[in-house]
């Protein structure tokens, strides 16, 4: 029961239900990829043996089944959602590719679903390996079950932290991003790239597991080069919000750089800072003609997830200055070769992350169109 | 030699006792480490829930702060302080705002100067806004100031209106210097010391313990890590909790002592017995079994073996024993150590055929011999004694063996031989042979020949005369042997002593006083039938004492049950004199013993016939004038003995001279060795002054005398008591002598000085004209003479001390002082009768006639 109740008390934190500004920290409850390993020191060689496996090509399995594995998704949001919709396309892609026979039941909007609750269908159904994609309330109260049950092998997507309070009776694997590393390598390549004199804004959320791990770190990452952020706003993680919040910030530092926090930040500040530069040409080009590099950038500019769809055109051309590219397949291949590895009798780590790299403007569009294709291998026709 | 005896029983019961002592010690011992250890191992499981305690209460001080911190910017963001007045604010309302989680903090505006709260100065000088930029937005951070101030480090945004951030809040918790945080952690824990350490670097981050726990002492730790909020935190915990054994546990270890003591003491007592049954038990019954059956035990039927063979051993001696004594024609009994009857030959049994019906020996044998036996019981040597057993007609001769028996104890063995055949043999013998040849009264040639040899080693000072009496005394004792004279007469022997006495020393030659013989009034006075062996006895018996060179030799002797004659002689008895005295003791049934210091006694049983009459004691005055006489002090000890008031006197002048004190002499004994003119001056004077004839006056000689000429009684040779007593007696019977009478004698002169010529001269003249005179070379003697002559004429020739002469007048006032010479300071009372140098016996003359005509005069005057 005391677990329970740290979980859905953890699911409220990534909801951001908080009301209040002053949202309780999510990361004393989450272990970091790094202190996972320190702790699990066997881990690490399982985890880097099946990054080779993710990088290379299918092995397709080397047993007969004897019926089809059944894998059940648990999706944030509707099916058709372009992440959903690529978590789902990878994940097939590479079953096939191994030449696993499976039965995918995809549980979708989980929040209109009233006359049946999920777990008494998932119970029904008897998955051999249940994916979950977001610890939100529903999902968190129907992985909670199945744990306890212990039939079902869970696996946690997109989510490379560890729950501490999980860590006597651990999902089957988690595979997702480290958050805190990207940012941190973000924060590197801006302060390297970003002049001395250059004013900082930021826009992030105000509380949640994003804004502990990737807002946050940011902000930190920053502070501890010395680069003070001069204005800081928490809006609400979609582009309406970043557009009105980006618009007043370039009314008073039309030449800042603004950190987007999210995908839905960078789109908004990105037409904002378009729409800035549309009405404020003239100005724009005074200034940029008056400046040096010294003095800073010579108008606006924001970071970018990956996740654009104008990702390069908005590198190449402005005005997102980096990228922070996530090998989103590489999550839905792990998860296919862990079950299939599973299914071999092989030992499989516990946590996979996936890699993050940086696309940046001094990259040609072939190289940025490539990198994306890496990092969507499978999927990457969605986009 | 005795050898101390143990118990093999009590020794195995020892040991082994000492064996389980030492197991329960050891035992106790490891249980009490056991406990020890038990209660280190659950402190040490205790700590490891300790250890998550202190997690817990590090993280509640944690959260705590960041309340404390999200109060602060609360009322940071609602305040709207002025931008100076914000400290002002939040330390007005501290109370509701501060919980004394947070140390201090920093308030990093956006737009305006920061703010630090003062107390950041308590903990470090160091500058705080470099420890800033490792701050992690709502993550606790560990960072080290230069001055080595170690803070964990709390950033919150300070989200204003609209969500724009208006700056950042930092909070400080202090880890080195946080006794609040490390008491809470102690207290929460109920640890003695917690110590949180940087497992990375090594460096001590928080430590804290608790006064109690000393170094040494004994205490249990855990290490772990440290699991805690703060980000990228590799801390180590130490907790260490003192290791004191609870009372439960102690009563614990008591009741398991207690059971130990119990299960080992029933084993011990179980083992015992059980080795008493098994092995002791067995072990007495082989020795003490009395029939052949054999014990099945392997390791003893060696013992019973040799037991038996020592036995069947013992039986054969016995049966051997046996027959010796049944083959002997002695008579053989064995007894114990209270005279039962052990064994008896055949013989012993014929002797004594009711023995069967007796207790002891002595109920069997007569009481004449228990004595004997006793005595052979006690451990005396040489018993022996004759049995005549009369129903038997047989006389047997005992003789007492004691030895010791089996037990240790004494026991006796009676042998005994039948001698009847050689008694009756003795008897017929002793029927047929002469007294005179009685065997004993041989001479034995070897000790007279041996006597003789020492003849030639006589000094040469002997004279022929003590030679020849010597050889002719030893002849007549050798032929008085041998006579069968029975004559005998009745004596006191003190008589028979004298006369021996006399015989001796005429047939020797030596003065009476060689022979010294202490022969005290009641012995001599005892009557005894003398014979020929008795008065050789006595002239043996006095020959030894002259032949003797030690001063104080002399007869001494003594009447107890027995007469007792003692002797003290210079060297032991010689083998000739012991076998004479021997010989002549046999007739007398005496016995003779060798005392010390050379000394011997001869003890003689005689039959008193009577005491002499006459000779009681009785108190006497007695005037001994002694004059040459060379046992002066003998003589006087002895008149002293027979109770008389003895007044001595060195010569027959001083007996005149000095007036005594007593009113009557009952006697006057003159003594005299070669001056035989004093005494007989006395005498004369004597009967003179007393005008009769019948004095008694005893002559006391050392030589033979002519008293008898003289009318007085005589006394010569040995002198004894006896015979002091007898002529004390004798003289007794005149009227005593009264010194009274001697008061018409002439006044003495007394010459004072001069020198020896003038002396002689003085006392020539003096004598010729019959003055007694008496010489002093000074006044200073006057005590001891003028009382003896208060009246005299004092002649002084030379000066003489006022002080004295005042004295003697003083003391004196009869006494007359005439000086031949004047001198200063003269007294009056001296008169002065000048005479000059040298002086003649006209001058002496005249000045007796002036003295006589002086006294004269003053008698008329007066």
């Amino acid at each position: 029961m005391r677990r329970l109740f740290c979980i859905n008390l953890f699911a409220l934190f990534l909801l951001g239900v908080c009301s209040s500004a002053q949202a309780m920290n999510v990361l004393p409850y989450v272990i970091s990829s790094q202190d996972f390993y320190r702790a699990w020191p066997d881990q690490r060689p399982l985890s880097e043996q099946l990054s080779a496996v993710v990088n290379s090509p299918a092995d397709p399995i080397n047993m007969m089944q004897i019926s089809p594995v059944r894998v059940a998704f648990l999706l944030s949001g509707t099916t058709s959602s372009i992440r959903n919709k690529s978590l789902l396309l990878s994940f097939k892609r590479r079953m096939q590719e191994l030449g696993i026979a499976y039965q995918i039941t995809i549980y979708d909007n989980l929040q209109n679903l009233q006359a049946t609750s999920p777990f008494s269908l998932i119970k029904k159904e008897k998955p051999n390996y249940l994916v979950a994609t977001d610890l939100d309330v529903m999902q968190s109260h129907v992985v909670e079950r199945v744990l306890q049950q212990g039939k079902t092998k869970v696996i946690f997507f997109n989510l490379s932290t560890p729950l501490k309070n999980w860590k006597y009776q651990p999902p089957f694997m988690y595979v997702g991003f480290d958050q805190l590393k990207a940012v941190q390598t973000l924060a590197s390549y801006l302060d390297r790239q970003l002049p001395k004199k250059t004013k900082l804004a930021a826009l992030v959320l105000s509380s949640g597991y994003m804004n502990d791990l990737r807002c946050n770190g940011f902000l930190d990452a920053m502070a501890s080069r010395n680069r003070h952020i001069g204005d800081v706003q928490t809006v609400a993680d979609n582009a309406e919000a970043a557009y009105v919040a980006a618009q007043r910030i370039l009314r008073k530092t039309p030449d800042a750089f603004i950190f987007s926090c999210t995908q839905s930040i960078s789109n908004g500040v990105v037409r904002a800072i378009k729409a800035y530069h549309n009405t404020h040409a003239h100005q724009m080009k005074g200034m940029a003609e008056s400046k040096t590099e010294e003095d800073g950038l010579s108008s606006a500019q924001t970071n970018s997830w990956g996740l654009s769809v104008n990702e390069v055109d908005h590198l190449i051309n402005g005005p997102v200055m980096v990228s922070s590219l996530f090998m989103w397949d590489d999550l839905a291949i792990a998860v296919a070769e862990g079950i299939k590895g599973d299914m071999e009798g092989k030992a499989e780590p516990m946590l996979y992350v996936g890699r993050t790299t940086i696309m940046s403007p001094e990259q040609d569009s072939t190289s940025l169109h490539l990198m994306i294709q890496q990092a969507y291998r499978y999927s990457a026709v969605i986009w | 030699m005795v050898n101390a005896t143990m118990s093999l029983e009590r020794r195995a019961f020892y040991r082994i006792l000492a064996l389980f002592l030492f197991a329960f010690a050891v035992a106790s011992a490891a249980s009490f480490i056991a406990f020890d250890a038990r209660e280190k191992n659950e402190l040490q499981s205790s700590l490891v829930l300790k250890k998550q305690i202190v997690e817990e209460t590090f993280e509640a001080y944690l959260n705590r702060a960041e309340h404390e911190m999200n109060f602060i910017s609360q009322d940071l963001l609602l305040g709207h302080y002025a931008p100076s007045k914000a400290l002002d604010m939040l330390f007005g309302h501290h109370d509701l705002l501060f919980f004394g989680g947070l140390d201090f903090f920093y308030i990093d505006w956006a737009n305006r100067p920061p703010a630090i709260d003062p107390r950041a100065r308590l903990y470090t000088k160091d500058d705080i806004a470099p420890l800033l930029r490792q701050g992690k937005i709502n993550r606790w951070v560990k960072v080290t100031s230069k001055d080595g101030a170690i803070f964990l480090l709390y950033k919150k945004k300070l989200v204003g209106k609209e969500g724009i951030n208006v700056g950042y809040l930092y909070g400080f918790v202090s880890l080195n210097e946080n006794l609040t945080l490390a008491s809470k952690l102690l207290d929460a824990a109920k640890v003695d010391m917690v110590q949180i350490k940087d497992a990375s670097t090594g460096a001590i981050l928080l430590k804290e313990k608790r006064n109690s726990l000393e170094s040494s002492s004994n205490s249990v730790q855990f290490t772990s890590a440290f699991s805690s909020s703060v980000y990228d935190s590799h801390f180590e915990l130490e907790v260490v909790s003192k290791s004191v054994i609870s009372s439960g546990s102690l009563y614990h270890w008591g009741q398991f002592v207690f059971w130990l003591f119990m299960g080992l003491g029933i084993l011990f007592v179980l083992l015992v017995m059980l080795i008493r049954r098994l092995v002791f038990s067995p072990l007495a019954f082989v020795v003490g079994r009395t029939s052949e059956e054999f014990l099945p035990f392997s390791e003893l039927q060696p013992l019973q073996v040799q037991g038996d063979q020592y036995r069947q051993f013992l039986q054969a001696k016995e049966r051997r024993f046996q027959l010796l004594l049944d083959s002997t024609n002695n008579a053989v009994m064995f007894c114990n150590e209270v005279a039962c009857v052990d064994a008896m030959n055949k013989e012993a049994m014929r002797l004594f055929p009711n023995n069967h019906h007796a207790r002891s020996v002595f109920d069997f044998t007569p009481i004449s011999v228990h004595q004997a036996i006793q005595d052979a019981l006690k451990g005396e040597v040489g018993v022996s004694f004759e049995l005549t057993l009369s129903h038997l007609n047989v006389i047997y001769h005992w003789c007492a063996y004691s030895f010791t028996n089996e037990n240790g104890f004494r026991s006796l063995l009676l042998v005994g031989r039948d001698i009847t055949n050689e008694k009756r043999l003795s008897w017929q013998l002793e029927q047929l042979k002469p007294s005179s040849l009685q065997l004993h009264r041989h001479i034995d040639i070897d000790v007279l020949l041996k006597e003789l040899s020492l003849l030639p080693r006589w000094p040469d000072n002997i004279s022929s005369q003590y030679f020849r009496g010597w050889l002719a005394i030893l002849l007549a004792l050798l032929d008085d042997l041998k006579s069968e004279e029975t004559q005998t007469e009745d004596l006191p022997i003190g008589e028979l002593l004298a006369r021996e006495c006399e015989w001796l020393t005429s047939r020797l030659g030596v003065a009476p006083y060689d022979v010294q013989v202490d022969c005290p009034v009641d012995v001599g006075s005892m009557i005894v039938t003398c014979d020929i062996n008795l008065r050789n006895l006595l002239r043996v018996l006095l020959m030894l004492v002259v032949s003797s060179d030690v001063s104080q030799r002399q007869l001494t002797l003594r009447s107890g049950i027995d007469l007792e004659m003692t002797i003290i002689s210079g060297a032991e008895l010689r083998p000739f004199w012991h076998w004479m005295i021997n010989a002549l003791l046999q007739p007398l049934t005496g016995r003779q013993r060798q005392l010390r210091n050379n000394a011997f006694k001869v003890e003689l049983p005689l039959t008193i016939k009577g005491i002499e009459p006459g000779n009681e004691k009785e108190s006497f005055t007695v005037a001994w004038v002694w004059n040459d006489y060379l046992e002066a002090e003998r003589i006087k000890d002895s008149l002293e003995r027979l109770g008389g008031q003895v007044e001595s006197y060195s010569s027959t002048d001083a007996f005149f001279m000095q007036a005594s004190a007593v009113s009557q002499f009952d006697v006057v004994i003159m003594g005299s060795d070669h001056d035989v003119q004093a005494p007989r001056h006395m005498i004369k004077a004597l009967k003179g002054q007393q005008d009769r004839e019948e004095l008694p006056i005893i002559w006391l000689s050392t030589q033979h005398n002519e008293h008898f000429d003289y009318g007085v009684l005589g006394l010569s040779g040995c002198v004894s008591d006896y015979r002091l007593q007898k002529v004390i007696a004798k003289a007794r019977q005149y009227e005593g002598i009264v010194p009274m009478r001697l008061s018409g004698r002439k006044r003495a002169w007394i010459v004072v000085g001069g020198s020896r010529v003038a002396k002689a001269i003085w006392y020539t003249e003096l004598e010729r004209l019959s003055i007694s005179s008496q010489w002093l070379s000074g006044l200073e003697e006057f005590e001891a003479i003028f009382p003896y002559h208060s009246d005299a004429v004092v002649v002084l020739l030379e000066p003489q001390p006022k002080d004295l002469l005042m004295s003697v007048v003083q003391r004196f006032p009869s006494i007359r002082f005439y000086a031949v010479q004047n001198w200063p300071e003269m007294m009056d009372n001296v008169q002065r009768y000048e005479m000059y140098l040298p002086y003649t016996g006209e001058q002496i003359c005249a000045l007796r006639d002036y003295v006589q005509s002086t006294t004269d005069l003053g008698a008329e005057n007066e």
